[in-house]
């Protein structure tokens, strides 16, 4: 339910989420294939005496990918206990963002993920097949959650995420995997994070064992007891969480035996009981009602003057609110599309009105000669500020997920690119020796629209239907102007005889008409107080001051076009290219 | 009034309750346990369709369905192939059974809509239900265990009957007695828009494991029904009650459904609660999760002589989990033998009802106390009284606090968009002006706006927008039903909607042609072009005023104008093979301008229907059935 942005959530659903992960039969099943691994291995991989080893299992309509790493003892996890950087595991870089270039995973895992790259990688092609009519489990325990984790992680940046079903990965007693941005970038994919489920029995010491240390979990965590169950979301009370739970431990003390499957067993038959979790405080808010009954079902809170002591309120209710606010307060372009069109809008009459006076709407920014002028920049800050944004946050998801989003805006942002960058040109070149705005000037949502209009490949619009709406169309390239720009640099080096500068002339010639042909540029160009116009009547003279000197040697198809006004048909969509005499 | 009343039934019980009035009360208890008395009396005839109750003194006629005890009639053909045994409803029979703008049928349990296909058909039922609709007696229809469901559908069936034949008559009613859930929730949307939820009262036991079956995946509940349903055919026969001797595959089948029923319960609690974790979905997508949904008014007895009567549905779902739950496993076996025998328990279930006046409405308390405790207010302490002896956990009351804000957020939301109104109404007037201001320089607004030569033109543009913006709000929600469930069927705003398509949706035509959106091969009329604020409050009205879907196109003709000129005139195909839909646009038009739905200014000389219409072959014209209104 979409709830306002401003509103603070009214309710924990961690009770209600952990209920479904049991009820579900999910965790029954994964932990069952895991089990079964365990007492009868079916194939050992990796050549150190600590081995990874795993197995697939059909289980009602979907299947489960269990990993274990066996023998695995306290000693063996704090002797790999430090962070190695991204730079060393190239196979995950795609992790990296411009705004998080780096992160850090543990050594331990990394090293038994690495002894088992090859025979996961052609497992990964397998399942990548597979997902598109399967759904998947990863599941893993202890270590082998770690392995689960990243095995997932490398899948999903594969996975299509239109054609395919979304795989979950469920581990038990994992220990932390990586550091604060290595969850960064994982949050940076929203529905990334919400494919991974960890969960943490009260009594296992293995999931705590990094806490104190620079680790961070994501994921959504399920804590369990023999009494209860609860479900938390944000790093912060994840955290907090298990340090509290950190259960009495000694060094050598082998996982096997902490209960996860009879825990599970007993949970799953206890929804025909009640929950037995009383407040005794009245008129308590619900928010909190929900953390405290959690809490107090997987042991955590004793007694109710307990649930007054502030840890409770700062380190669970605090992060667990600010996590859902955050989420819902998260760019959503669609609730802004139509002020969008309203500024477009604006754009469009500011246009046509400077049109109507003969002006080109670049031309009459760039100089400033109303009020409207100024009006306008207001409009266009609002669009390039909406723009930027989504841009910003496409790019910001995983190279498969960015695909289909790209399609919804494409649009929207080809037309605002088309009307809106010619007043960036306008406002680059008014400041005297400027040149290049390519590398000088543009901003990355201009580059990435076009780009990405560009690989849409959306088929043309006739050359017909554009004749017949000529007159209120825009110009197809968006930098047109820079190259005018460019050009009128041009004449003046070509003025002062320097080396090459003619070429670039004819170079621009032959662009600019390539637009006519194609009926791609807008008739406002040919208005006559452009600067195109200006342009011509500059390049006109130098060619006519060379072709005194050199007569006939230059021969193009826009100088008769420009010269017989042959731009009066092109304004009224008459103008045929084919038929041209010369 | 010896008869029901269109009124709450739980708010009638209860207000009879506190008034004492023993004599109404007794009646209307009479009335539902003759009720009762007939649905088992049904029961031992199943070979009859129905059963009848007609008295002459009597202002009420009651039909009863058999249940049935055959497996066969439980489990829907083809489970394999379809989702929870699934069939959308029959639109036909029950056109009102669907989402209006969304356009989503309803889908119900397709062994019961079988069953009552089979019956509607037989002209005995429906000779009967004319000759009482002729007598002016109320219809109550009524059904125990499976025919609960035939009693729904005869109900919705009825309903649409009256309006259909547009026959004043006093509503329908339908009582149930631990029926199974049947439909899913946009069969109960559609009810509860169509405001027949009032009629519908189901009574349900505390424990009866008939009314939560149907939240268990069909693949186990085939596996269990055939164990079950004889031990209910013997028992509804004589009335002496024996328990299932096996107590240890009892305990199992009532975990293992309960296990089933948490699961809907509880990701529709997430939903509530407004989560904002994926993982809800995700998970979800790995499990099969009932689809079925309660609506109407549930009456659970439950205690010592007690009744709570609760309306949100999503409250409903969740007490129908939490309320049957075990306060200490020592109840294990216990409770899960009362869970079969409390099926057949509805006959000394309402004689206790007829005797006591503890009657508590859930939606009427404003505060829900989350612990069980005494509270000083007197009124928080009877529905606490209430919630404890339904042994009703933090948890649970949580979840039922969650169902209430929902309710509230959607009241909330229309509100929000209530005070749109006016400023709905103001761009409106603008836009009205701006026509007349363009009929009165004779090209006419669609034509003026498409050429965007004027400031007016422009100004009329940003108040389109405008109205865009305000009416894409109330398509988004009504996507995600976060609008009171009534609303598409309010008169007010299906005629705001009416008024603002007639208007403005020629401007968004005219920027759609204008802008060459339509490259090419591009209709306008195409969904993704269309925009769905026109889709949606065009099928407002063709609902309320019972017409079929898309004839309600008067604001969309300027599209098949554009569309003809673009074929015959830029694609050159000759009039021939364009001649039927000409025909078919003139007609319509001249039909809309008789009925005032299309304006003469339309027929101005300078239109593009005008300009097009005057290359037509010379023949044609002179015959066209819009030569007149041209002409003039």
């Amino acid at each position: 339910m979409d709830f306002d942005s401003t509103s603070t959530p009214l309710f924990s659903c961690g009770l209600d989420l952990a209920g479904l992960a049991i009820s579900s039969d999910l965790l029954h099943y994964s932990w069952d294939v895991i089990t079964e691994l365990r007492t009868n291995p079916s194939r050992h991989v990796g050549s150190s005496s600590v081995s990874v080893e795993y197995r697939e299992s059909q289980v009602r309509n979907y299947r489960i990918i269990a990993f274990i790493v066996s023998p695995v003892t306290e000693k063996y996890l704090q002797e790999g206990s430090d962070l190695v950087p991204s730079s060393d595991i190239p196979d995950f870089s795609f992790l990296c963002s411009k705004s998080n270039p780096e992160f850090s995973i543990n050594r331990a895992a990394k090293a038994l993920f690495d002894s088992v790259r090859g025979e996961l990688s052609s497992l990964k092609d397998r399942v990548k097949e597979g997902a598109k009519s399967t759904s998947y489990i990863i599941t893993g325990h202890s270590l082998g959650g770690s392995i689960a984790s990243l095995f997932m992680l490398w899948l999903l940046n594969e996975l299509e995420p239109t054609t395919t079903r979304r795989p979950l990965c469920i581990t038990f007693g994992a220990p932390l995997l990586g550091d604060s941005r290595f969850q960064q970038a994982i949050y940076h994919y929203s529905t990334w994070n919400s494919c991974f489920l960890h969960t943490v029995h009260r009594d296992d010491p293995f999931p705590s064992i990094f806490a104190a240390m620079d680790y961070r979990p994501f994921g959504t965590f399920l804590f369990l007891s023999g009494s209860g169950k609860a479900c938390f979301e944000a790093p912060d009370s994840i955290l907090e969480l298990l340090m509290r739970m950190k259960p009495e431990r000694g060094g050598n003390q082998d996982l096997q035996d902490i209960g996860y499957g009879p825990t599970i067993q007993s949970l799953r038959s206890n929804f025909v009981c009640k929950d037995v979790t009383e407040l005794s405080r009245r008129e308590i808010e619900s928010y909190k009602a929900g953390i405290i009954a959690q809490l107090t079902s997987i042991g955590l809170l004793q007694n109710e003057d307990e649930a007054r002591n502030s840890w409770v309120d700062k380190k669970t209710v605090k992060p667990e609110k600010a996590a859902i606010t955050q989420k819902r307060e998260m760019f959503d372009p669609a609730r802004k599309l139509n002020d969008v069109k309203v500024n477009m809008a604006q754009l469009e009459w500011y246009k046509k009105m400077n049109e109507n006076e003969g002006y080109a709407y670049y031309d009459s920014y760039k100089i400033k000669r109303h009020i409207r002028d100024h009006r306008v920049v207001e409009f266009k800050r609002i669009l390039t500020d909406y723009w930027e944004k989504l841009v910003e946050e496409v790019e910001k998801k995983p190279q498969m997920e960015e695909v289909p989003l790209r399609k919804r805006w494409l649009y929207g942002g080809t037309n605002f690119r088309r009307m809106v960058e010619p007043l960036d040109i306008a406002d680059y070149y008014k400041v005297k020796g400027r040149r290049d705005y390519w590398n000088g000037g543009r901003l990355n949502c201009y580059k990435k629209l076009e780009k990405w209009l560009k690989e849409a490949k959306k088929p043309d619009t006739s050359l017909n239907t554009r004749k017949q709406n000529i007159t209120s169309s825009m110009t197809e390239d968006s930098c047109f102007w820079a190259h005018v720009e460019e050009a009128m640099i041009a004449c003046e080096d070509c003025n002062n005889g320097e080396e090459g500068s003619f070429e670039r002339l004819v170079e621009f010639e032959t662009y600019v008409f390539g637009l006519i042909e194609r009926y791609s540029v807008s008739p406002e160009i040919f208005l006559p107080k452009s600067t195109y116009m200006k342009w011509w009547k500059k390049y006109e003279g130098i060619l006519m001051r060379r072709s005194a000197r050199q007569p006939g040697l230059h021969n193009s198809k826009l100088v008769p076009f420009m010269k017989n006004g042959r731009y009066h048909e092109y304004k009224e969509g008459k103008y045929d290219p084919s038929k041209d005499d010369e | 009034m010896q008869c029901f009343t269109k009124e709450n039934l739980g708010r009638d019980l209860k207000n009879m309750g506190e008034e004492r009035q023993e004599n109404n009360l007794e009646v209307r208890a009479k009335i539902i346990k003759k009720a009762f008395h007939y649905a088992m009396k049904a029961h031992k005839n199943p070979e009859k369709p129905f059963v009848i109750r007609k008295r002459c003194l009597s202002s009420n006629v009651i039909f009863a369905f058999p249940g049935t005890w055959s497996t066969a009639d439980w489990i829907p053909t083809e489970t394999s192939t379809r989702h929870f045994g699934q069939a959308k409803v029959n639109l036909e029979v029950f056109p009102s059974l669907r989402s209006i703008g969304n356009d989503e049928a309803a889908s119900v349990h397709d062994a019961f809509l079988r069953r009552f296909l089979l019956i509607v058909e037989k002209p005995k039922f429906q000779n009967e239900v004319e000759k009482a609709l002729k007598r002016k007696k109320q219809i109550i229809f009524a059904g125990h265990s499976g025919g609960g469901p035939v009693a729904i559908y005869a109900t919705v069936w009825l309903f649409e009957y009256l309006r259909s034949k547009k026959i004043q008559a006093s509503s329908p009613f339908c009582l149930t007695f631990g029926s199974p859930l049947m439909a899913d929730h946009i069969f109960g949307h559609a009810v509860r828009r169509e405001k027949w939820s009032d009629c519908f009262i189901h009574f349900i036991t505390r424990y009866d494991i008939i009314p939560r079956i149907m939240l268990a995946p069909p693949s186990y509940t085939e596996q269990i029904l055939p164990e079950i349903l004889p031990f209910f055919s013997k028992n509804s026969q004589n009335s002496t009650q024996t328990s299932l001797e096996n107590d240890e595959f009892v305990t199992v089948v009532f975990e293992n459904v309960m296990r089933n029923a948490s699961s809907v319960a509880s990701q529709a609690a997430c939903k509530l609660m407004g989560s904002t974790n994926y993982l809800v979905d995700t998970i979800s997508s790995f499990v099969e999760l009932s689809p079925y949904r309660p609506f109407g008014t549930y009456v659970f007895c439950y205690g010592n002589k007690k009744v709570l009567t609760v309306r949100n549905p999503d409250a409903v779902l969740q007490l129908l989990i939490y309320s049957s739950q075990l306060s200490s496993r020592d109840e294990g076996s216990e409770v899960a033998q009362m869970s079969l025998s409390e099926h057949l328990a509805y006959k000394t279930k309402l004689d206790e009802i007829a005797g006591n006046q503890e009657i508590y409405c859930l939606d009427k308390f404003r505060e829900l106390p989350l612990n069980s405790e005494e509270c000083a207010d007197s009124e928080a302490q009877t529905i606490n009284t209430a919630l404890n002896e339904l042994g009703l956990s933090v948890r649970a009351r949580l979840c039922l606090r969650a169902a209430r804000e929902a309710e509230n957020h959607k009241i909330a939301n229309q509100k929000k968009i209530d005070t749109n109104r006016d400023n709905m109404e103001k761009a409106m007037t603008v836009l009205e002006g701006y026509r007349t201001s363009c009929e009165t320089r004779r090209v006419g607004y669609y034509d003026s706006f498409k050429l965007q030569k004027y400031q007016e033109d422009f100004m009329a543009n940003i108040k389109r927008l405008e109205l865009a913006g305000m009416w894409d709000e109330i398509i988004e929600m009504l996507k995600r039903y976060e609008l009171p469930d009534g609303f598409e069927g309010e008169d007010s705003w299906v005629e705001l909607g009416t008024k603002y398509r007639r208007l403005v949706e020629p401007f968004d035509i005219a920027n759609y042609y204008r802008n060459s959106l339509n490259a090419d091969t591009q209709l306008y009329m195409k969904p993704g072009s269309r925009p769905k604020r026109y889709w949606y409050t065009q099928r407002w009205r063709e609902h309320k005023e019972n017409i079929p879907r898309g004839s309600s196109g008067e604001s969309t003709f300027w599209a098949d104008v554009e569309q003809l000129r673009i074929e015959m005139i830029a694609n050159k195909t000759p009039f021939n093979s364009e001649k039927e839909k000409v025909l078919e646009l003139e007609e319509n038009l001249k039909a809309w301008y008789d009925a005032t739905l299309v304006k003469k200014d339309v027929f101005l000389p300078e239109t593009t229907l005008v300009k097009w219409w005057k290359t037509l072959p010379e023949q044609h014209r002179a015959s066209s059935c819009i030569k007149e209104l041209i002409s003039s």
